[in-house]
């Protein structure tokens, strides 16, 4: 059992070894990927025999915890029917889209670069997809969404491209507070991470005896989170804006799995938010609402990829609704054909302009036919507003508005008066540090609050990338001292978070004095001139955004659970502050190291 | 100021060409630049469109360090061209101290200017939004809905409708600021709008060529369709002030939207460094010069080393075939293997100026050469119905594309189809536009006049006309790979609509009484195809061919099948990645998904060749080189000289200088990678799907090319090759700027005389140009 494990986990061992700065041959890299899915492909099928043998009953496999101040991270699997059947999906057109791309990228530049990442990204799909609770879920989760963000920036001199790999990267941020809330919920509701077979036991009528609010909220967390990766309304516009990289990539990611993982939450998840009314309305609400949209969107999209990637959100309406309607094998069945079907058109969309000369008389005429009088009943009114409205993403388009979907301008000025300039910031910071250290009631909130202010700052007003980083630093110092008072073993666990946390911020905070210059406005592309530096900061910027690499990410989660125990408001907040120093980062990364044409 | 379409279209004469990628012919990007010397037009380009126009010094470091004897000759070039500096040239060269300063794609200081004050992108803003529309409005058939009356209006008028119908209004248009500025025409809303966004007036010229240059993709296929509106299947009427106006109209709505303090904006005269500076120029320049000159020498060196042989008696069969590059090596193959077979070489349309329309098809298609206005419609119907593949076979094509698959290099094919290509004398209808076929002295007149262009009047029994045609699954640019003289389409139905007129005994008769010349009864023209790509050649209707044919056709087909076979052993070898071996990859990189490089196309093209045939058979196989057949003797005063060159120079020249502008530069003067491409509207393809459009060819399709200018090399007398272009003012203008080298060669002469300032020069080796 350990060893179908490990098989899994190889994709994780190829991937970094081909992360290393050396440049291994294109047939290496290929093979080494070809091979190391052939044995996770035995892994699974090896789980999937198991499987079979227990009368395809769920089945736990426990591996040793990891223990952090007295808090245990367990290692544990949840095996069953869905989620084996998914990894296995996962790994086979994982196979099928190596296979197109060992000779598709044949001297492309950023070839072992593209292979590393796509292996990450089957290893976080594996890790989700027969995760024992919610939290290895969450590590999965996260190695998705970062290795998406690295596909889809794959042309790193390519400024949109680079621009929407940052947008797409703060969605998946912003939903991600969904499913991390939901864990720490988990651990407070149940006093232990939320195991898989724990919901699986659990009937619904169970689940009314318990504690109805936080079972609300952790309904809700749950179907938010969902809706990032699975970009429904109000984020349904994504996809068309991540077709930036290979088209393999994109096959894979957009047309097929990551695009689905957040179906396989809801599945996973269902007894809970099923028997919460209002959960259940919004997964129905946002599939109708994500159906129409981006059916109608669909219709007017006139290139391939943007038309595919409207039809796929549409359909995942659809599944929405089933889902939200309780046809839970439905969606699975549907998700796993959709995720096949989508991705081989996907990869086969460069011939459309080969096949259309081909393509029969009949079908195309009355195909012309149509485009012309579409909506024919309408008024000349009503189909020009559906018409603007459709071409102009009902005026929910991510691109160009960038983060500014609201005025934020009276925002900055409020915050100036709040946080102050550059100084006051500081000087601020260090008393209200004062206070908290001498006990002074409240002051926590204060710290908190100001550690928010201070990097809402950051996230909406250009500044050098060396005072973000302070404000990066000052606020983390808040959060952490704020923290120190509530628990008896506050200190050990800071001192755990910290000990990845502080060379990483060290790292950060050197960079980004280096680039201090550097207007964060425009891309600047120093990653091709500085690569051991961009590497550094982007490692740094891994561990304090609190991707499963370091241990951090086991104490950020510890931290928010005694938080959330005890003091619920410093929870939120400490959450969003941890939601935008990712976004921060990021932003960092992209606009200091990439983003320059290359010559 | 005020803006007007012809100072518009002013601007637009430094837009590269970009043409619908249906319509994909190799065209030099930079045609419009074609009145100027070459030298200076490459340091316009370096300028005006921030593009690096020579090899990488790499490059040159690389070929003067494996080739040491050059260094010398640069050196004195370099003593030449700049005089007491020379010295400090070489130093810069070796130094690895020549950078081309080159802009970032956000080069728009006057745009950017308002980005500053307002704190939001308001270019990226406006050009989404601009870009979908643009998409939407030129569509040619992805979109489900119409953009409604972008069949009947224009661009500005299409969008001005959907403005003032929509009952509501998104985003950054509102209602009362709309007020009014709806009722203006185009260039009325332009000059209006233009005052607004720049109102320093001394900006404002430099404001719109801004906004024309930082979509330079989309501008150029605007201004490609405003000149050209057949080039659309659904024609749309769209020019560059319909552009410019909608443009306007949403920056000007973004700005208001944004600019709630009604700041302006700080212009500032924009600080745009020089492109290369003349010093870096000239020693790019002398570079490139050696290293164009280093190829030829070889060539000329192989040229005068080797005797020709020359045949005395009619050959058993000939073979014409299309004078592409891709074909030479394969017709130098088949005439090693098989000493009864003489080929000829022409362009490819074989003097058929037509459109063609299949039934199957919902559009007919050009199949003439791009200039050239086709004047027939050619019909075919076909018998049985073209059937859509099941999703099962495009599985099985996506994972094994040999499955039942004949790898025989030769095929036979019936066709269960008829063309309609004969009309009666008195036959006026006209089938849109084009008259429905040809008549008998028309079919003669050509026949004959194709016949004697490329001096084939000894004819064999069996002639076999090849056209030519490539298949490739996953790939928008397969027109690329296409026939060039066929608007990149398939030569095939030219072959044999060429074959049945010249077939057919009352053409033949008619020949005769007209230009006194007798094709035997016995002679007959075979119909074939050859796709580049697979290696496969078709022989249509073989039931047809006479009795008497039988047995030499049979010797035909065998030798040529062995030919195939070891050009497809040839090619494959030359692939840098590869999974089989021969026929067996030749056909597997045609038919698989996987594959971004179906074939080299016309990689490292630098040679064409105008003359007989005998002269330069023994010249290495592997060295492509366009090959039009001519007979000087048959041609006294030059003007069938004229009539083939008038075809041989624009297409080889646009090739060759399509693929080297996209080698020096593949990020601004080509098309980047191909694998993160879009198609858009089927009309051509771009970086995700909200960007500009790519124009050029992919990095994938030059990644083995060296880039050289082309050298076009008749064999005619000087005087008669100099008068053949003079009198031709197209061709003597690329020409005399240099875009190309062009020479004349004499039977049984020494040397060349090359094309320097107006005159024939007499060189033996290209080192003698300089003297």
């Amino acid at each position: 059992m350990e060893i179908s494990l490990l098989c899994l986990a190889l994709p994780l061992l190829s991937g970094l070894f081909l992360a290393l700065p050396w440049k291994f041959s294109e047939k290496f890299v290929s093979y080494l990927t070809l091979t190391t899915l052939v044995t996770s492909l035995f892994g699974g099928i090896f789980l999937f025999v198991m499987l079979q043998d227990q009368g395809f009953n769920p089945f736990e496999i426990a591996l040793s915890s990891i223990t952090i101040s007295h808090h245990s991270f367990p290692l544990l699997f949840w095996v069953d029917i869905y989620g084996l059947s998914y990894l296995l999906l996962t790994i086979i057109l994982g196979l099928v889209v190596i296979k197109f791309s060992h000779s598709y990228l044949h001297l492309e530049v950023g070839y072992q670069r593209y292979f590393s990442v796509i292996l990450f990204f089957i290893f976080g799909l594996s890790l989700l997809s027969i995760a024992g609770h919610l939290d290895l879920f969450f590590a999965g989760w996260e190695i998705v969404g970062m290795s998406s963000f690295l596909l889809i920036s794959f042309y790193r001199s390519h400024i949109r491209s680079v621009n929407n790999a940052w947008r797409i990267y703060s969605i998946y941020r912003i939903c991600d507070i969904g499913l991390l809330s939901s864990a720490v919920l988990g651990h407070v509701m149940w006093k232990e991470a939320t195991t898989f077979s724990i919901l699986n036991e659990m009937s619904a009528h169970q689940v009314q005896e318990y504690h109805s609010l936080a079972f609300l909220i952790f309904s809700f967390c749950v179907v938010i989170a969902s809706l990032g990766k699975s970009a429904q309304f109000p984020f349904y516009n994504w996809p068309a804006k991540a077709m930036e990289g290979p088209t393999p990539s994109s096959a894979i990611f957009y047309g097929a799995l990551s695009i689905h993982a957040g179906l396989l939450l809801l599945i996973r998840t269902q007894v809970v938010w099923d028997s919460s009314f209002p959960a259940k309305s919004l997964v129905i609400g946002t599939g109708v609402l994500t159906f129409i949209l981006s059916f109608l969107q669909k219709k007017v999209q006139t290139n391939i990829k943007g038309r595919m990637a409207y039809a796929i959100t549409s359909h995942l309406g659809v599944m929405y609704v089933l889902m939200g309607l309780g046809f839970k094998d439905v969606v699975f069945v549907y998700m796993i054909l959709h995720a096949i079907y989508r991705c081989f058109e996907m990869l086969i969309s460069p011939s459309i302009v080969a096949s259309s000369e081909l393509s029969n008389n009949k079908k195309v005429i009355s195909k012309i036919e149509k485009r012309k009088t579409f909506t024919e009943n309408l008024s000349e009114k009503w189909r020009s507003t559906l018409y603007l409205f459709t071409s102009l993403d009902f005026g929910m388009d991510i691109s160009g508005r960038g983060m500014n979907f609201f005025h934020w301008k009276k925002m900055i000025i409020i915050l100036k008066v709040l946080v102050g300039g550059r100084q006051t910031g500081f000087i601020l910071s260090a008393l209200i540090a004062l206070f908290a250290f001498w006990n002074v009631t409240g002051s926590y909130y204060y710290l908190s609050v100001f550690s928010f202010l201070l990097i809402l700052r950051s996230m909406f007003y250009h500044r050098s990338s060396f005072l973000m980083s302070m404000d990066i630093m000052i606020s983390l110092i808040g959060i952490l001292i704020s923290f120190s008072k509530i628990h008896d073993h506050s200190l050990e666990i800071i001192a755990d978070y910290l000990l990845p946390v502080v060379p990483a911020m060290l790292v950060i905070v050197g960079v980004s004095f280096f680039f201090r210059s550097k207007d964060l406005r425009y891309y600047h592309g120093e990653g091709t001139k500085h690569s051991l530096l961009a590497n550094s900061f982007f490692i740094s910027f891994l561990v304090i955004s609190g991707m499963p690499i370091s241990s951090a990410f086991v104490s950020e989660d510890i931290l928010l659970e005694i938080l959330v125990e005890h003091q619920p408001i410093l929870a939120v907040l400490t959450l969003l502050v941890m939601m935008m120093i990712g976004i921060i980062l990021s932003k960092m990364y992209t606009r200091i190291f990439m983003g320059r044409p290359s010559f | 100021m005020l803006i007007d379409l012809k100072y518009l279209n002013s601007l637009a004469e430094d837009l590269p060409i970009i043409r619908p990628i249906k319509e994909f012919v190799h065209l030099n990007l930079l045609l419009r630049y074609q009145d100027q010397d070459y030298w200076n037009a490459l340091k316009n380009i370096s300028r005006k469109l921030e593009a690096y126009p020579f090899n990488k010094v790499d490059f040159y470091l690389k070929t003067f360090s494996e080739k040491p004897h050059l260094k010398e000759k640069l050196k004195k070039r370099l003593e030449l061209r700049l005089k007491n500096r020379a010295e400090e040239g070489m130093e810069k060269l070796f130094s690895g101290s020549i950078h081309f300063l080159h802009h970032d794609f956000r080069l728009a200081p006057l745009h950017e200017a308002w980005n500053k004050v307002l704190k939001v992108n308001i270019t990226e803003m406006t050009d989404s939004i601009l870009i979908k529309w643009l998409s939407h409005y030129l569509d040619q058939g992805i979109g489900e809905w119409e953009m409604p009356n972008a069949h009947q209006l224009s661009f500005y008028e299409v969008i001005r409708n959907l403005l003032r119908n929509s009952a509501i209004l998104p985003a950054p248009f509102k209602r009362q600021r709309l007020e009014g500025l709806l009722d203006l025409s185009a260039q009325e809303m332009v000059n209006k709008l233009l005052p607004e966004l720049c109102p320093v007036s001394e900006f404002q010229s430099e404001y719109i060529k801004e906004s024309i240059m930082t979509l330079r993709g989309w501008t150029g296929l605007i201004f490609t369709v405003q000149e050209n509106p057949e080039l659309l299947s659904f024609r749309r009427s769209i020019s560059l002030i319909d552009f410019i106006a909608v443009k306007f109209l949403i920056e000007y709505s973004w700005i208001k939207h944004s600019n709630s303090k009604r700041i302006i904006p700080d212009f500032q005269s924009s600080s745009r460094t020089q492109g290369l500076v003349d010093f870096d120029f000239e020693i790019l320049r002398a570079c490139q010069e050696i290293y164009e000159e280093q190829i030829f020498d070889e060539f000329l060196i192989d040229l005068k080393t080797k005797e020709a042989k020359k045949r005395g008696t009619t050959p058993a069969y000939q073979a014409v075939f299309c004078m592409d590059d891709r074909e030479s090596p394969l017709r130098a193959m088949a005439e090693r293997l098989d000493p009864d077979l003489e080929t000829w070489g022409t362009a490819g349309h074989y003097g058929i100026l037509m459109m063609y329309h299949h039934s199957d098809n919902a559009f007919s298609k050009k199949h003439c050469p791009a200039p050239a206005n086709p004047q027939y419609i050619i019909r075919e119907v076909s018998k049985s119905k073209l059937k859509g593949k099941s999703p099962f076979e495009y599985v099985r094509e996506l994972f094994f594309p040999l499955w039942n698959k004949k790898l025989s290099p030769i095929e036979e094919i019936e066709v269960d189809s008829t063309l309609s290509i004969f009309r009666s004398d008195d036959d006026l209808t006209l089938v849109s536009g084009l008259k429905p076929g040809y008549t008998f002295h028309e079919a003669a007149d050509l026949v004959y006049a194709q016949l004697q262009l490329i001096g084939l009047l000894n004819l064999s029994e069996l002639v076999v006309i090849v056209g030519h045609g490539s298949t490739s699954a996953n790939n928008p640019y397969f027109t690329s790979y296409g026939c060039g003289a066929c608007s990149g389409r398939s030569g095939e139905v030219n072959s044999r609509v060429f074959c049945t007129l010249a077939n057919h005994p009352i053409v033949r008769e008619l020949i005769q009484e007209k230009y006194q010349f007798t094709i035997s009864e016995r002679t007959y023209f075979q119909p074939a195809f050859h796709d580049t790509t697979m290696d496969l050649l078709k022989l249509f209707d073989t039931s047809k061919l006479p009795q008497h044919l039988k047995e030499k056709f049979q010797s035909f087909k065998t030798k040529f099948s062995e030919a195939i076979k070891l050009h497809a052993l040839k090619r494959s070898e030359q692939f840098s990645f590869k999974t089989y071996k021969g026929i067996k990859e030749t056909r597997f990189r045609s038919m698989s998904f996987f594959q971004p490089r179906p074939e080299l196309g016309h990689t490292n093209v630098s040679y064409s060749i105008v003359g007989r045939r005998e002269h330069f058979k023994h010249i290495d196989v592997n060295r492509a080189a366009f090959f039009q057949s001519y007979d000087p003797r048959i041609d006294p005063d030059a003007s069938i000289l004229t009539t083939s060159l008038s075809a041989v120079i624009p297409v080889t020249s646009g090739i060759n200088l399509d693929y080297y502008f996209s080698s020096v530069d593949n990020q601004r003067l080509g098309a980047g990678s191909k694998l993160p491409q879009n198609v858009v509207g089927h009309f051509g393809v771009s970086h995700g799907t909200e960007s500009d459009l790519r124009f050029g060819l992919p990095h994938q399709m030059i990644d083995q090319n060296r880039p050289t200018r082309i050298f076009i090399l008749v064999e005619q007398t000087p005087e008669l090759a100099l008068k053949a272009v003079k009198d031709h003012a197209g061709l003597y203008q690329i020409i005399s700027n240099s875009w190309i080298y062009y020479a004349a060669f004499e039977e049984g002469k020494e040397g060349l005389h090359l094309f320097v300032d107006g005159q024939m020069k007499k060189i033996n080796q290209m080192e003698d140009l300089w003297k």
